[in-house]
């Protein structure tokens, strides 16, 4: 993980996803466009070298060697490299991203979904706008973008989606990275976002660079949530409630859970208050609330 | 009535129809089946290639809503199409930005072709990617519209199992305003969630008061403008798309989908077909696709007769209460009927007094 920052004409980046037992076609795709964007920011001088790296955290790898010949060869003639690691255990999206961060030494990180297809123009935009002060940027996604507000002049937002996020290594050094072992698949990339913030960073929206990612809606246009969302995102909000010290949020979470009394609310509860007896709770910072937001179980003001 | 009914191509059923008379002319009906096998084969066993024609129009004003648009359709699961980008009445800088918006996709959309039309309506450049468009299914997608990434797979899904039909998916609707990006660029801001407004099935009756399917919603069968020579009506300065869907459907039946694949982003500020014309326009314009579908004998799906019998006497009906409401003898009567209501409300009130009194 590189500790200094780079000329910003030169800085190199690392665009990493963490795949676990996904679609080999879909992967191929996502690269495609990464590596696609990838070069167009480098053509531009936004950005140095690149690569490309896949941490996968499948039971067995999901790659094998004409696979992995593919990926490199995609990256390759598009002026980058690639990398793949088998961890050989679920890390978990922020313990994958932390592991690969760890292996290498670039000045930027580009944390991606596996399945998200980038803009041609998105490594540009965000590279251009994770600079100097700003720490964090996420991209704005299609086809359902996501309705936290944003500050139309600045780009300042609460949090930035790990969906596509792009940071500065010495800005991920300096915050710790992903908390891994409070949060397993969501909820990771608004503590980071928030802990970005306590050690003096910005944390911006970038609207112009643009993320597919293939979500979809039923036809009423309601959220299908999967069962891991349900689960991880209402364990995620009791964790993160705890971490910013707001103990109001927490026992309101808890009490609304319990008396939800779905599956989904009780589990969440229970791996709280398991680690909570056990001690292995993060000990909460934020303790004058100057960054955390709670705002009607968003962790932003939505804009609708 | 089961939807497949309602869905029946009403062309090849009115074919039908005629050649099922027992005493018809032979020549008559030799006529009658060549154009129903000619017709046929363009709806069903067409080898064209590839799947779909993507029509889409832009004047290059909104380029970050164009690019949203591009990247919805490489994103797209099912990569059996191509693109056909027309610049209508474009300025030389327009069409540079957007020439440049259309390299920067080329790797994750090689098949698109770019070219410019001038003049006209905006009839005028669907008409000039209808001549380009070579696939066997045709659907128009504006420049600042969004898709799922499963809109071609949906329609290319359906049209093998039901050929011939126009597909229709469902839609929703997103409100955004102009607004310009931290980085200097000309973006906007979203500032509602796609919400399902539009129905979700396609209702042929309905449809001739307003209609109900955004133009993304829709796949046409290429036999409609190839073989029936059907081209959007450039006397039309709006609701151009609206003509189409209508005969279209009149001609050869709706598939409806229910998959959620589309949707349509309406500008509460800015340029937009809404705001460009006026109110005038959409009224003038509406009134005489009114006309014209007026002028011409309309097919409707099969079981519509039940349907009119019932909207028949429902008017039936309106106007035997409007002519009740307005006899002498209900006029009369108001003041009965108003102290009627009065003692009624009354006495509740008593009741729930005693009701208070008791319970203290």
């Amino acid at each position: 993980m590189a500790t200094t920052e780079s000329s910003e004409s030169a800085r190199s980046l690392a665009i990493q996803s963490v795949i676990y037992l996904n679609d080999l076609t879909e992967l191929q795709r996502a690269a495609a466009a990464a590596c696609i964007s990838a070069a167009a920011a480098k053509a531009a001088g936004v950005i140095g070298a690149w690569t490309y790296v896949l941490g996968d955290g499948s039971p067995k790898p999901l790659l094998g060697t004409e696979d992995i010949e593919h990926f490199a060869s995609v990256a390759a003639n598009a002026g980058g490299s690639f990398a793949y690691t088998f961890f050989g255990a679920n890390l978990g999206h922020g313990g994958g991203h932390n592991r690969l961060a760890l292996q290498g030494e670039s000045d930027l990180l580009l944390f991606l979904n596996p399945d998200g297809i980038l803009g041609p123009q998105a490594v540009s935009d965000l590279a251009t706008a994770v600079s100097g002060d700003v720490g964090a940027a996420d991209a704005r996604q299609l086809p359902i973008e996501h309705a936290k507000e944003f500050d139309a002049v600045t780009g300042d937002t609460s949090w930035a989606s790990g969906a596509c996020l792009m940071t500065q290594s010495h800005v991920f050094s300096l915050a710790e990275g992903f908390d891994s072992e409070t949060f397993f698949l969501y909820g990771d990339d608004v503590d980071y976002s928030w802990r970005v913030k306590l050690v003096g960073y910005r944390v911006v929206h970038c609207p112009s660079a643009r993320l597919f990612h293939d979500k979809r809606l039923t036809v009423s246009s309601d959220w299908p949530a999967t069962e891991a969302e349900l689960r991880y995102s209402a364990e995620a909000a009791l964790f993160l409630a705890h971490k910013f010290s707001r103990q109001d949020v927490l026992s309101s979470l808890l009490s609304t859970f319990t008396s939800r009394g779905d599956a989904h609310s009780l589990a969440a509860i229970e791996t709280f208050e398991t680690r909570r007896r056990a001690g292995e709770l993060v000990s909460p910072i934020d303790p004058e609330h100057r960054i955390g937001q709670f705002v009607n179980g968003n962790y932003a003001i939505h804009r609708y | 009535m089961s939807r497949e009914d309602l869905e029946a191509p009403s062309l090849l059923g009115l074919l039908d129809l005629l050649l099922q008379q027992s005493s018809v002319n032979e020549g008559f009906a030799d006529h009658i089946r060549d154009a129903k096998e000619t017709l046929e084969s363009s709806l069903t066993e067409s080898p064209r290639s590839p799947f779909l024609s993507v029509v889409m129009r832009t004047q290059g004003k909104r380029i970050e809503a164009f690019a949203d648009a591009l990247l919805c359709l490489a994103a797209q699961t099912d990569s059996d199409f191509e693109l056909v980008i027309v610049m209508h009445n474009a300025s030389e800088e327009a069409f540079e930005q957007v020439s440049t918006e259309v390299d920067r996709h080329r790797g994750l959309l090689p098949h698109v072709t770019l070219t410019r039309a001038e003049g006209g309506t905006r009839a005028r450049p669907l008409n000039v990617g209808v001549e380009l468009a070579r696939g066997q299914y045709l659907a128009f997608f504006d420049d600042d519209d969004l898709l799922f990434a499963h809109w071609v797979e949906t329609f290319h899904t359906n049209a093998r199992a039901h050929p011939g039909l126009l597909l229709r998916s469902v839609s929703g609707i997103q409100r955004i305003t102009p607004e310009r990006w931290p980085d200097g660029k000309d973006g906007f801001r979203t500032l509602t969630w796609s919400m399902a407004e539009y129905a979700n099935e396609f209702d042929p009756l309905r449809n001739y008061l307003a209609n109900h399917s955004p133009f993304m919603s829709i796949a046409f069968p290429s036999a409609l403008f190839a073989t029936l020579g059907f081209r959007f009506n450039e006397e039309l300065a709006v609701c151009e798309d609206w003509e189409v869907i209508v005969r279209g459907a009149s001609l050869l039946g709706v598939r409806s989908v229910q998959e959620f694949t589309s949707v349509y982003r309406r500008w509460e500020d800015g340029s937009s077909s809404y705001t460009e014309h006026s109110t005038a326009e959409w009224t003038v314009a509406e009134q005489k696709l009114l006309l014209e579908l007026d002028s011409a004998p309309t097919l409707l799906p099969a079981h519509s007769v039940s349907r009119i019998r019932t909207l028949v006497e429902d008017e039936d009906a309106a106007v035997i209460l409007h002519e009740v409401l307005a006899s002498k003898s209900w006029t009369i009567l108001n003041p009965v009927r108003s102290f009627a209501t009065k003692l009624r409300s009354l006495r509740a009130r008593v009741i729930a007094r005693i009701r208070r009194v008791r319970t203290r």
